[in-house]
C-alpha cells in the first residue's frame, strides 16, 4: 500500500498537469514582478498599499519575487517535475523506437489487390515514397513484412527539450547560489584588490573613442590582472560587449565618470588630500566637515533654469560642490576646477579632473550547463516540430497487399501520389516496369 | 532613386489599400477585390523591403536597433509571413485579418522617430542581429497565427454559405495553420531568448537578470508552451486554441510595445 501511495505521489509530481500548474504560478508571479516595484524599502509598500496588501506582499515575498523562497521553490518543483517526467518518458520513448518493426503497434492504412506477385525493391521504394518515406530511409524485411522508418530521432525531441529546460533551471539555481559579484574602478594608474579574492587589478588606461559626429563609439579600459606578489597574470582591453575573462571571473565595462584631486585646508594649512569621484565626498571627521563633488560639467552651459554640459569633452569645465558641516548642507556653488572654495576657516580645491572607469566583475558558475541546456532546447524543439517520425510496413497476404502505419494522415505526404497510382505501379498498368 | 522614407510611405499606402480591398472583398464577396488586395500587399512588401534595404545601406547595419526600426521590421515580418501563407494555402480571405495587423504595426512605426542615430556601444554586438532578427520572424509568425485564429473565430460563427465554403477554409485547416504558425513562432522565440541570454552575459555580466523585457519574453514563452502542451497532449484544439492564440499575441504586443513604453529596464533603446 505504501509503495502504491508513493507511486501515486510520484505520478502526480511527474504529471503534465502539475507542470502546467507550476508554469501558471510562475507566470503569475512574473507578471506581478513587473507591476509591483521590486526591492523597495518596507516603508514604500506600507505607505503605497493597504495594510492587508502590504502584509501579503511581505508574507509571500512579493517585494523581491526573484529571490523569494516561493519563486525558488516553484522552480525547484518544476525541475523535479521535469526530472521525473523525463526519466519515465525515456522508457516509453525507447519502447516506441523498438516498436518501429512491430506491425501490431501499427494501424492498417490501405490495401491493394495484386494482379501479379510483388517483391521488387523498386516497387517497395515507390510505395514507401508514396506514403511519406521519401528522402533518406531504409527498409528491412522481417518475417516476410517490409518495414521502413525514418526520423526516428524525432521521438527524442520532447525528451531533449525537457532535459534542456531542466539543465537550465538547475544551472541557474547553482549559478545564483554561488554567484560572485565585485567591482574594479579608478583612474589610470590605480591598482586595487578585487574584494574577497587574491586578484589585483591595475587600470593601465581608459579611453573613450568618438565618431566624427561626436557620438561615443566605445569605452575601452586596458586592465592588467596581478597576483598578490604583483606578477602579471592577464592583460588586455575591455570594452562594452567585450569582457575580459580570468579564472571564471568576467570583467565588464559598465560605467564611467569623472574623478578629481581634492585638497582641504584649515587656515591655509593642509588638512587632507584625496582623489574623489563624482557624487562622493572628501570627509574630515575630526573637523565634522565634508565636501562633495556633486556634479562635474565638462562643457559647462547655464541658462536661467538649469546647468548642463554641452558635450562630454572638457571644453569648458565647471563643477558643482556641496559643503556639509555637522551633517548639514552649508554651502553649494559652481566653480571652475582649481578655483579656491572658501567657507569660514576652511578652504578647498578640486582640480586635475580625469575620467575614471567602472568595471563590474562577476563569477557565475553553471554557464556551461545553461549553454548545453539552451542547445538541447533548440535541438528538442527542432526534432519535435520538424522531424516527425514515420513508420510504414508492407505486408503481402495472398493477392492482397496491406500498408500499415502509425498515423495514416501523418504518413501521407504531398508527393502527389495517390492509391490509384500506387496500384497502377504495383500492377504494372501504367509505368511499364516489369514487376515480378 | 527611391529613398527610405518614400519606400516606407509607399508600403504604408499599399498596405492600407490592401487592407481596404481585402475587407471590401469580405463584405462584397467579389473575388476580384481579393486579387487586388493580394497584389497590393505584395507590392507593399517589395517597397517595404526596398525601404529597409535603403536604411541598411545608409546606416551600415540592419534596421533593428530602435523602436522605429524594430516596428518597421516587425511589420515587414508579418507581411512576409502573410504573403508566404497566402501563397502556400491559397486563402485570399486571410488578408482581411492579416493586413490590418500589418497596418497597425506599420502605423506604429510611422509614429516613432525615424532619425538615424549612431550605434551606442551596448548595441555593437553581432548577437544583436541574431537576437532581433529572430524576434522579427517569431513575432511575424505569431501575428499570422493570431490573424488565422481571428478568422477561425469568425468563420465558426458564420453560417455555411457558398462564400464560406469557397473562400474560407475548413475550421480544421485554419486550426492547423494557426498551430503551424505558433510552432514556428515558438521555435524562433526560444532562439530569441537564448541568443538574448548569450548577449546579455557578454554585455551586462549576467545571462538572465529579470529585466522587464526578459520577464515578458519569458511570460510569452510560458503562454505558448502551455498552448503546445495542452494541444499536443490533451488535444486542445479549435475555438479554445484560437482564443488562446489571440491572447498569446496580445502578450507579444505587450512584450514589444507595452514593456518599452510602460516599464523601465535595460531594453530602453
Amino acid at each position: 500500500m505504501k509503495g502504491k501511495g508513493l507511486l501515486q505521489r510520484l505520478g502526480f509530481l511527474k504529471s503534465m498537469g502539475f507542470g502546467i500548474f507550476l508554469l501558471v504560478f510562475i507566470l503569475i508571479l512574473s507578471v506581478i514582478s513587473t507591476i509591483l516595484p521590486q526591492n523597495q524599502e518596507v516603508q514604500f509598500y506600507v505607505e503605497g498599499y493597504s495594510e492587508y496588501l502590504a502584509e501579503l506582499i511581505f508574507i509571500l515575498g512579493l517585494d523581491h519575487i526573484y529571490t523569494s523562497s516561493l519563486f525558488a521553490m516553484l522552480f525547484g518543483a518544476l525541475a523535479i517535475n521535469l526530472l521525473l517526467c523525463n526519466t519515465m518518458r525515456l522508457g516509453k520513448t525507447i519502447r516506441k523506437v523498438r516498436q518501429r518493426y512491430n506491425i501490431a503497434a501499427m494501424k492498417k492504412i490501405s490495401s491493394y489487390k495484386l494482379t501479379k506477385p510483388m517483391n521488387d525493391s523498386l516497387a517497395l521504394s515507390y510505395i514507401f515514397k508514396g506514403y511519406g518515406a521519401a528522402g533518406i530511409f531504409k527498409y528491412k524485411c522481417k518475417e516476410g513484412i517490409y518495414f521502413s522508418s525514418k526520423n526516428t530521432l524525432g521521438y527524442f525531441g520532447s525528451w531533449f527539450l525537457h532535459l534542456g529546460i531542466m539543465l537550465i533551471i538547475l544551472s541557474y539555481i547553482y549559478g545564483q547560489a554561488t554567484f560572485f559579484s565585485g567591482e574594479v574602478f579608478g583612474v589610470p594608474g590605480e591598482r586595487m584588490n578585487l574584494e574577497g579574492t587574491e586578484v589585483f587589478a591595475e587600470i593601465r588606461s581608459f579611453d573613450v573613442s568618438y565618431r566624427e559626429d561626436g557620438s561615443v563609439e566605445q569605452y575601452i579600459t586596458e586592465l592588467q590582472l596581478q597576483d598578490t606578489s604583483g606578477e602579471q597574470r592577464q592583460h588586455g582591453s575591455i570594452s562594452v560587449n567585450n569582457p575580459m575573462r580570468y579564472r571564471g571571473y568576467s570583467f565588464y565595462q559598465t560605467s564611467m565618470g569623472w574623478a578629481a584631486e581634492c585638497e582641504a585646508f584649515k587656515a591655509f594649512i593642509p588638512l587632507k588630500s584625496q582623489l574623489i569621484y563624482e557624487k562622493t565626498a572628501l570627509n574630515i571627521p575630526e573637523e565634522n566637515i565634508a565636501i562633495a563633488l556633486t556634479k562635474f560639467y565638462p562643457d559647462f552651459a547655464a541658462d536661467s533654469m538649469n546647468f548642463s554640459s554641452l558635450s562630454d569633452k572638457p571644453n569648458n569645465p565647471a563643477l558643482l560642490y556641496s559643503i556639509f558641516y555637522r551633517n548639514e548642507l552649508v554651502k553649494m556653488d559652481i566653480v571652475k576646477p582649481g578655483e579656491y572654495i572658501q567657507w569660514n576657516d576652511y578652504s578647498f580645491t578640486i582640480d586635475n579632473f580625469r575620467r575614471y572607469t567602472y568595471l563590474k566583475v562577476n563569477k557565475m558558475r553553471g554557464q556551461l550547463g545553461a549553454a548545453i541546456g539552451g542547445l538541447l532546447i533548440i535541438l528538442g524543439l527542432a526534432l519535435t516540430f520538424y522531424v516527425k517520425p514515420r513508420e510504414l510496413a508492407i505486408k503481402q497476404e495472398g493477392e492482397m497487399l496491406f500498408i500499415y502505419g502509425k498515423a495514416a494522415e501523418q504518413n501521407r505526404n504531398n508527393s502527389g501520389m495517390n492509391t490509384l497510382s500506387i496500384e497502377n505501379f504495383i500492377n504494372n498498368k501504367e509505368d511499364g516496369i516489369d514487376v515480378k | 532613386m527611391l529613398s527610405e522614407k518614400q519606400g516606407f510611405l509607399m508600403a504604408l499606402m499599399l498596405y492600407s489599400l490592401a487592407a481596404l480591398t481585402y475587407i471590401m472583398f469580405l463584405v462584397s464577396k467579389k473575388l476580384k477585390l481579393s486579387t487586388y488586395g493580394s497584389w497590393f500587399v505584395r507590392a507593399g512588401l517589395i517597397f517595404h523591403t526596398l525601404a529597409l534595404a535603403m536604411r541598411t545601406i545608409e546606416t551600415s547595419y540592419l534596421p533593428l536597433t530602435s523602436q522605429y526600426e524594430f516596428a518597421t521590421s516587425f511589420a515587414w515580418g508579418i507581411s512576409l509571413f502573410f504573403v508566404g501563407f497566402e501563397w502556400k494555402y491559397k486563402i485570399r480571405s486571410l488578408g482581411a485579418f492579416a493586413t490590418p495587423l500589418i497596418l497597425i504595426v506599420t502605423f506604429y512605426a510611422a509614429l516613432q522617430s525615424s532619425e538615424i542615430k549612431p550605434l551606442m556601444p551596448a548595441l555593437q554586438s553581432k548577437w544583436l542581429f541574431v537576437h532581433v532578427s529572430t524576434a522579427i520572424f517569431s513575432y511575424g509568425s505569431f501575428a499570422i497565427a493570431c490573424a488565422v485564429s481571428i478568422m477561425f473565430i469568425i468563420r465558426d460563427r458564420l453560417k455555411e454559405s457558398d462564400f464560406t465554403s469557397n473562400h474560407m477554409p475548413q475550421l480544421s485547416i485554419l486550426d492547423n495553420m494557426s498551430y503551424k504558425a505558433i510552432t514556428f513562432g515558438f521555435f524562433m522565440l526560444t532562439i530569441v531568448i537564448i541568443t538574448g541570454a548569450i548577449w546579455a552575459e557578454r554585455a551586462w555580466g549576467r545571462y538572465w537578470q529579470w529585466d522587464p523585457k526578459e520577464t515578458w519574453s519569458f511570460i510569452t514563452w510560458i503562454i505558448y508552451a502551455i498552448y503546445l502542451h495542452v494541444r499536443l497532449n490533451r488535444g486542445w484544439k479549435n475555438k479554445k486554441a484560437a482564443w488562446y492564440a489571440v491572447v498569446g499575441f496580445l502578450s507579444i504586443l505587450f512584450t514589444y510595445i507595452g514593456v518599452n513604453t510602460i516599464l523601465a529596464g535595460y531594453h530602453s533603446y
